[in-house]
């Protein structure tokens, strides 16, 4: 096997319409190694990207955060300057498998692997992110939502890159949170997760609410007619206890070892209220491991 | 003494004949010593097996049985013994012609085939092996050997394998090895039943029928792995027909025995060393990968390495999945009359040690408890599945589990404190066990009490914390058993400059046997820790060890090395006592120095003494060899020389939303009689802790339709330092003055397990009777 270690995204995307089918992508490489370990891929070359420093950049502007693919979970969530920005955000990348894995993984190759089982894309979900995705000669951004398509699926087409993911900078009232439940020992990936984002008008009614379930289907979870359908509603229990039981009746997660799809479906509702719950209710925006 | 196969079922009892030398604290014994070459450990600088090269070294991968059940109808190698590097390729052809190794091995049955040639037994049944230049090329070469199955009817578990017409694992029932182990017995060997353990104590019906309240349930845990954190690894090469094995074992004498018996050689032929390993519990324990290492090296006629992969380590042993079935008859006020057991233990497709632990397991159901009226039988069967044996707690885990989740759920039904219900049944001093044997040292109830008084049992037993949590407290207590009878030989040699030289076939695995040790040898002599050397086990010179297993080291090999000491004492003093014309019983030895009692100032050197005796070198040889063994009809005699006793307590906090159990205060105890290093006993019991909130909440291996789904560790789930409760404490009961010294490497596994399934019900207010407590589970019990 032949590693590849270009310097520009130009000899990036270069060297992967020479390479072909059996030509990867390699960044942290937490998930390619794992997947080469269980003989799920089997690439006869790798393009490394780690001497691609453009995009090991967090560039903060006044209306959206922009973080270079290879920026890495451990800069996100030690980044003091994210940490105020995009605060739930930064916390739920913090709760992510151990700092061994949070020092290796990226933002990039975390979208670009679509693992179902990953507490970002959730988050970013709820904060409107886009990727942006460049061949040769074409460059694209689309939303997250979009770009994520099925498990471990994306829109990406071969010889494409994410060379960087933008987001937003949430409303200044907006009231964010991410729970992470796992249902067995400490560092595994989330049975469910579920991230939620309120936000109020004067009057302290709901203008704009986002939830988005992370763990337990294939992408992360949505029921937007729910949660449209708060708007102008107090952010009180009756209010999420709806838009909970929309969601637990709505989802058809995943059965695996963390847990049967009925009990995901139960947890779901759980965690959506209790999201909900603790974004309107709690002082402080940030993730929590249950 | 010697005494095999006691029959008494008389009242009175059996008086058990084991002694332990009594042990004082002193200048080393009983002092919180490091532990020896803990830097290097941690540093990654010992020299484990791993590390092992030598000129002209091949390395071998083994091809594995996709199917859990298969006739193999060919195998063709041809295409990969052309591979680029492959020096062997084996099979089963290989075996059993003149010359050649037999195929079969197996620590009490000889049934497990070193590679298989007939059919597989389970997924992962090793087929073949490969022995290359390079590990890669090995592994690619597996990838060109051809094997034709024809798939056969599986049996996943216990209940299929048991059901009428249920396809057999093994067709006739293998043979038992001549050279087996004297506590072993076989009973009711057939279909997929390996063998059984019986028990009969009193009149059981008559019990019953005196009982007030019959209580029957049913308890289940399954399957875990080791997970040593170093794999299993061997390295075998051949010089002429003297075979010499590295190999990361806990049993370095079975494995010589098992490769003896395989190439049909003087066990003087083959030569097994032990560098410090990697981690065991129990999964090291009798021949594992060395027959197989060792053939491959004798068709190379190359030295062979073989480094278990991870994945492969999932297939290589497991603790025994069991269910029990436990009927108890108690009266009114709480008095445990009658006990009717069944239990099963999956044994996986190969006998492994399973007849010695569905013994151990099974008479360990009866618990810290006098019951006057007991009857066990406990099965090992066979399955389609990987094999099962040692694991660290051995039986009495799974035994635990079921017994002391019965006696809260029978506390609670009676109305009687589930501590006090417990007070009143537990054996006292003098008391007689299921078996017969009277009870010695018995401190179950100080135990149960300090364990219960430090989570504060008696007040907030169960607390709504807020509108999503309650918490709840357990306590559980357990007995556990050591091999017994048993044998243990050590020698030592003090030289001319005052240092000693400790031979010993125990096995360094992280547990601080080396280090204990070197303190046991040491106080007797006056000598420092660092003035001993403690050698690593090798069968050409270190003496007799049976296992490094079953937390006996520090008390067997501990009592033969104190012994030795105590020869070589005796020796010296008498040179010494003649020099300084002092009776040898009026000298003592400290530091270095043999002194007069009573007059400091006559006084002579230990080197000093060598030199003008001319003496080179004094030795010394001590045993430890210990007596008993059960009826095979009436399970009555001496279980074990002598009874590891323990507690727990713990305090959990459950999600009734999610149903997940947060662990937040641990608390174990374990009689020790005499602790001879504080630090690393901690250690010990620690180690013990995390397993029993691992096993209680995480851990299990799932199969579907005999296939392992989760052979990796992202899938199998473990205890984290995150899963850590905010209280962990452990702590000792020790003995005034000179004690015998108890065991503690398993003592607190079982009951944690056990404690905390009592405090989840306590919170939630219905039982979990089947492991891992998954927070699934949590809310099926609780809306039950």
């Amino acid at each position: 096997m032949q590693v590849l270690r270009p310097q520009t995204t130009a000899d990036t995307l270069r060297l992967l319409a020479d390479g072909g089918e059996d030509t990867k992508i390699i960044a942290g490489g937490t998930a390619l190694m794992l997947m080469m370990r269980n003989g799920l891929v089997m690439p006869e070359q790798l393009v490394s990207l780690d001497r691609l420093s453009e995009l090991d950049r967090v560039t903060v502007e006044p209306d959206a955060v922009r973080l270079g693919a290879l920026v890495s979970l451990r800069s996100i969530e030690r980044s003091a300057e994210l940490a105020t920005v995009l605060p739930t955000l930064s916390a739920a990348v913090g709760l992510v498998a151990n700092h061994r894995i949070r020092q290796r993984a990226t933002i990039g190759g975390c979208v670009s692997e679509a693992d179902y089982a990953s507490d970002p894309p959730a988050v970013l979900t709820t904060l409107g992110c886009e990727v942006h995705v460049v061949g040769i000669g074409t460059q694209r951004w689309i939303p997250l939502s979009e770009f994520l398509v099925d498990y471990y699926q994306t829109v990406l087409q071969p010889g494409e890159l994410v060379t960087e993911v933008r987001i937003p900078r949430p409303s200044p009232t907006a009231r964010t949170t991410y729970l992470k439940y796992i249902s067995r020992s400490a560092e595994d990936r989330p049975c469910v997760g579920v991230a939620a984002h309120v936000d109020l008008d004067s009057s302290g009614r709901c203008t704009d609410v986002r939830v988005a379930v992370a763990g337990a289907t294939a992408t992360p979870f949505t029921v937007v007619a729910a949660t449209e359908a708060c708007r102008g509603a107090k952010p009180d229990k009756t209010a999420w206890d709806e838009v909970a039981a929309a969601y637990s009746a709505a989802i058809s997660p995943i059965g695996d070892a963390r847990g049967s799809a009925a009990y995901r479906k139960h947890v779901t509702g759980e965690l959506v209220r209790r999201a909900l719950q603790t974004a309107s209710t709690g002082t402080e925006n940030g993730a929590f491991r249950l | 003494m010697i005494q095999d196969n006691i029959d008494n079922t008389a009242g009175a009892g059996i008086p058990n004949p084991n002694r332990s030398i009594p042990v004082a604290t002193g200048p080393t014994v009983g002092q919180p010593v490091d532990m020896v070459g803990a830097r290097a450990r941690v540093s990654g600088r010992v020299d484990f097996a791993l590390n092992a090269v030598v000129p002209g070294m091949t390395h071998a991968r083994l091809l594995r049985s996709p199917m859990p059940h298969a006739r193999i109808s060919s195998i063709d190698t041809s295409a990969a013994e052309k591979m680029p590097g492959v020096v062997a390729v084996l099979t089963a052809a290989d075996f059993d012609r003149p010359g050649a190794p037999a195929r079969y091995y197996g620590a009490v049955l000889r049934d497990q085939p070193v590679l298989c040639g007939e059919k597989v037994r389970f997924a992962g049944d090793p087929v073949a092996a490969v022995a290359a230049e390079t590990e890669e090329q090995a592994a690619a070469a597996l990838l060109e050997i051809e094997v034709d199955y024809e798939p056969l009817p599986a049996v996943g578990s216990v209940a299929e394998a048991l059901a009428e017409g249920a396809p057999l694992v093994h067709e006739k029932p293998p043979l038992p090895r001549e050279a087996s182990y004297a506590d072993i017995k076989f009973h009711g060997r057939e279909g997929n039943v390996c063998t059984k353990f019986q028990l009969r104590s009193g009149d059981v019906e008559a019990g019953f029928a005196a009982a007030d309240h019959i209580f029957d349930n049913t308890y289940h845990s399954p399957a875990v792995q080791h997970l040593t954190m170093e794999p299993h690894v061997v390295l075998a090469r051949f010089e002429g027909e003297r075979l010499t094995v590295t190999s990361s074992t806990q049993a370095p004498y079975a494995v010589r025995d098992t490769l003896a018996e395989m190439f049909g050689v003087a066990s003087s032929k083959v030569r097994v060393i032990v560098p410090p390993i990697g981690g065991g519990y129990g999964g090291k324990t009798y021949a594992k990968f060395e027959p197989v290492t060792a053939a491959l090296a004798w068709k190379a006629r190359r030295p062979v390495k073989l480094v278990l992969p991870r994945d492969e380590e999932f297939l290589s042993l497991t603790k025994h999945a069991a269910t029990i079935r436990m009927r108890t008859g108690v009266s009114s006020d709480g008095k445990l009359l009658a006990r009717d057991v069944q239990v099963y233990f999956d044994a996986g497709a190969y006998t492994d040690i399973s007849p010695r632990l569905i013994k151990n397991g099974g008479y360990s159901t009866a618990g810290p408890y006098a019951i006057p009226n007991v009857r066990i039988d406990s099965y090992a069967v066979y399955t389609n599945l990987p094999p099962a044996g040692a694991y660290r707690g051995y039986g009495v885990s799974q035994a635990a589990w079921a017994y002391e989740q019965q006696m809260d759920e029978m506390a609670e039904a009676l109305g009687i404190d589930p501590v006090e219900f417990r007070r009143r049944n537990l054996l006292t001093e003098g008391e007689r066990f299921a078996t017969g044997e009277i009870m010695r040292e018995a401190h179950w109830r100080e135990l149960l009490d300090r364990t219960a008084e430090a989570i504060d049992y008696d007040t907030d037993r169960r607390v709504v914390v807020d509108e999503h949590r309650v918490r709840g407290k357990g306590v559980a207590v357990i007995l556990k058993s050591t091999i017994t009878p048993s044998t243990s030989h050590a020698a030592m040699r003090l030289d001319a400059d005052g240092s000693l030289q400790v031979l010993t076939s125990s096995v360094e695995m992280g547990q601080g046997a080396h280090t204990v040790l070197a303190q046991l040898a040491a106080q007797p002599l006056g000598l420092p820790v660092s003035a001993v050397h403690v050698t690593e086990p090798d069968t050409q010179y270190t003496p007799y060890d049976q296992t490094t297993s079953s937390s006996r080291t520090t008390r067997a090999m501990g009592g033969a090395l104190t012994s030795a000491a105590h020869v070589i004492r005796e020796k010296l003093l008498k040179l010494a006592g003649d020099l300084l014309e002092v009776s040898p019983t009026d000298l003592e030895l400290a530091d270095g120095q043999v002194v007069a009692k009573g007059s400091p100032g006559v006084r002579m050197s230990v080197p000093e003494v060598f030199r003008r005796t001319r003496t080179g070198s004094i030795s010394g040889d001590g045993e430890v060899i210990t007596s008993g063994g059960l009826d095979p009809e009436t399970g009555q005699g001496i279980a074990s020389d002598h009874w590891h006793q323990g507690a727990a307590a713990a305090e959990v906090e459950v999600d009734l939303g999610t149903g997940k159990v947060y662990v937040r205060h641990v608390h174990s105890i374990a009689h020790a009689g005499r602790v001879v290093n504080p630090k690393l006993a901690r250690l010990q019991m620690h180690g013990s802790t995390v397993f029993g909130i691992s096993h209680a909440l995480y851990e299990e291996l799932v199969y579907d339709e005999g296939i392992l789904t989760n052979p990796n560790l992202s899938d199998y789930s473990i205890t984290a330092m995150g899963d850590m409760p905010a209280q962990l404490e452990v702590e000792f009961l020790e003995d005034e003055g000179e004690a015998e010294i108890h065991g503690l490497g398993e003592t607190t596994l079982p009951p944690v397990i056990a404690a905390i399934g009592n405090a989840v019900r306590a919170a939630i207010g219905a039982p979990v009777r089947t492991l891992p407590i998954t927070p699934e589970r949590v809310l099926e019990a609780r809306n039950s």
